[in-house]
């Protein structure tokens, strides 16, 4: 019944916004294959409890798991990105990783790439020690996907919690240099230009007197 | 003599922002009492140090208190550049002096100090009323110069209000504009959140005061209160944790040393310039000193170059608000000279000399 009611809701909409039919006929359609599958679907929903991704980790638990043992067995000195070998057909590559690695809530790929992984790495401005293993020690630079084989969406996210950390400060970094101007500051030839110049620029040179 | 005048619509939210950041409110947060306790840093907001900061003699004191060393002047730049490889060559004693020369100069340009100014005046100009024009649109109209070789400083940039109003943009307004038309690397439009107190508190507890004061140094004029802010407060931070070397040859020892100065704070660093026993640079302080306060007690001192210890005991005898402990500094030094030239005769007298 509800299945008919979305139907009639969706062909009047057809109607009115042609653009819209596409993303409101597949939702219909999503119902009707639920509907239809119930069975199915419930022996399905069962997923792989190491493959479900659903449970949001909070960053406080990650910076926990970062300090534990179990992370130094898994891990020991060496960055999380470290002993992951990309899975390809031939001698090279692809040159860009894949686009994500959990679809759904679900591990949709035999082998997740090293954040998605492992559930407990969040990556968050607050986790540094995580997120530094994924800078250049060479010149301050995000690694690239190539070394550091992370699938697109977890690099994206990456860079966003890296320009966050730099932002506030929880990560250092070199900033250009500024040269002065320094008559911009200071003009040498007009220092009666306002009242208050003349005041202080004839008290200072009455004071530099004795020093000099 | 506006070649290029482009209009900048500003939106309703750019209201608000500027609301929040008025100059007038930002003046006002800085109570008077300030003055008084220590760990508050203070601005330079009543008498404008640039004339003495820019006199010469200031300016060589200053950069010879700085110092040259030059691993630290030339370390490697986290700057996110591609790295290139060293190059080694061979050179005769002539072009090796060349090269020593350049790289002298090099040095001179990154040491340049940040300026130390006044605080700057909030812009009030008013050019002209149109009550014509009130209600002509529901946002502000921003108009600026934008002639290839104006500087920031000079650029000449125009608002008009919804009420009718044309006036000059308060520094807010021209620090955005600026930075819209004339982008500047390491700036941002809106402030970076280190800034901010409790982040920077956070940054300062892991000592990486160069970093905030270079990105100081990047994102604000150095007469915009926030810089003096920011900058105040670490120079407050050193002073509390006595690690003033830390910016020993880096472009901000100069202005650091120049604020303790000014705030008439100079003991501590002269007692751990002691105990480090440089001390010509803790004479050079005590120099300046009296070139920014010649009303001092012992200003029309004698100043010999050659006797540093006496010119600091000379500030000691009679400006020294510590007396009692920089008094045990310079014992606590003539001590271990003394023993370290016993110990010299000694090693003279075993070998017979």
């Amino acid at each position: 019944m509800l299945t008919g009611l979305l139907r009639a809701g969706v062909g009047g909409r057809q109607l009115i916004q042609g653009w819209q039919r596409g993303v409101s006929l597949s939702a219909a359609r999503r119902c009707e294959a639920t509907d239809g599958e119930e069975e199915e679907g419930r022996a399905k929903k069962e997923i792989d409890p190491a493959k479900d991704r659903t449970r949001v980790i909070p960053v406080e638990m990650s910076l926990k798991y970062l300090q534990s043992e179990a992370y130094q067995t898994a891990y020991g000195e060496d960055p999380v990105w470290k002993k992951y070998r990309r899975n390809f057909k031939g001698a090279f590559p692809p040159k860009k990783t894949r686009k994500m690695c959990i679809r759904a809530g679900v591990i949709s790929t035999g082998n997740p790439c090293p954040i998605c992984r492992d559930e407990y790495l969040v990556l968050d401005p607050i986790n540094t020690n995580l997120l530094k293993q994924f800078i250049s020690p060479h010149n301050n630079s995000i690694l690239p996907t190539s070394i550091t084989n992370l699938c697109r969406k977890k690099h994206r996210e990456l860079e966003v919690s890296v320009h966050k950390a730099r932002d506030i400060g929880l990560l250092t970094y070199d900033v250009p240099f500024r040269r002065y101007h320094y008559p911009d500051y200071y003009p040498k030839d007009t220092p009666t230009s306002t009242t208050t110049t003349t005041t202080t620029s004839s008290s200072s040179s009455s004071t530099l007197t004795p020093g000099s | 003599m506006m070649e290029a005048v482009r209009v900048a619509a500003t939106a309703g939210l750019r209201l608000a922002w500027t609301a929040v950041t008025s100059p007038a409110a930002r003046v006002a947060a800085v109570p008077r009492l300030a003055r008084a306790c220590t760990t508050i840093p203070s601005k330079y907001d009543e008498r404008d140090p640039a004339p003495l900061f820019f006199d010469p003699n200031v300016q060589e004191i200053l950069k010879r208190v700085t110092g040259r060393n030059y691993d630290k002047i030339f370390r490697r730049r986290y700057d996110e550049k591609r790295l290139s490889p060293p190059k080694y060559e061979f050179l005769t004693d002539e072009e090796l002096g060349e090269l020593r020369e350049e790289m002298e100069k090099k040095a001179e340009t990154l040491l340049q100090m940040p300026p130390v100014v006044k605080q700057r005046e909030p812009i009030m100009d008013v050019l002209s009323r149109d009550p014509a024009l009130v209600g002509f649109d529901t946002c502000r109209y921003i108009f600026t110069d934008i002639t290839y070789g104006v500087t920031d400083r000079k650029r000449f940039i125009v608002v008009r209000d919804a009420d009718g109003t044309l006036r000059q943009a308060s520094w807010e307004e021209r620090d955005r504009m600026n930075q819209i038309y004339n982008p500047q690397p390491g700036r941002k439009i809106r402030s970076h959140r280190v800034f901010e107190e409790e982040n920077l508190k956070n940054v300062l507890d892991r000592e990486e005061y160069e970093f905030v004061l270079d990105l100081a140094c990047a994102q604000f004029e150095p007469d915009d209160p926030e810089y003096q802010r920011v900058t105040g407060r670490v120079y407050e931070t050193l002073e509390a944790r006595r690690c003033y070397q830390i910016l020993h040859s880096t472009r901000h020892y100069g202005p650091l040393c120049f604020y303790l100065t000014w705030n008439k704070k100079i003991d501590n660093l002269l007692t751990t310039l002691i105990q480090q026993e440089m001390l010509s640079e803790g004479a050079d302080i005590v120099r300046l000193y009296y070139l920014i306060h010649p009303d001092s007690k012992s200003a029309g001192h004698h100043v010999d170059l050659s006797l540093p210890l006496e010119t600091i005991k000379a500030y000691m005898e009679q400006d020294s608000l510590q007396r009692a402990k920089l008094q045990l500094a310079i014992q606590a030094y003539q001590e271990i000279v003394q023993q370290r030239h016993q110990c010299q005769e000694d090693v003279k007298a075993a070998h017979g000399l």
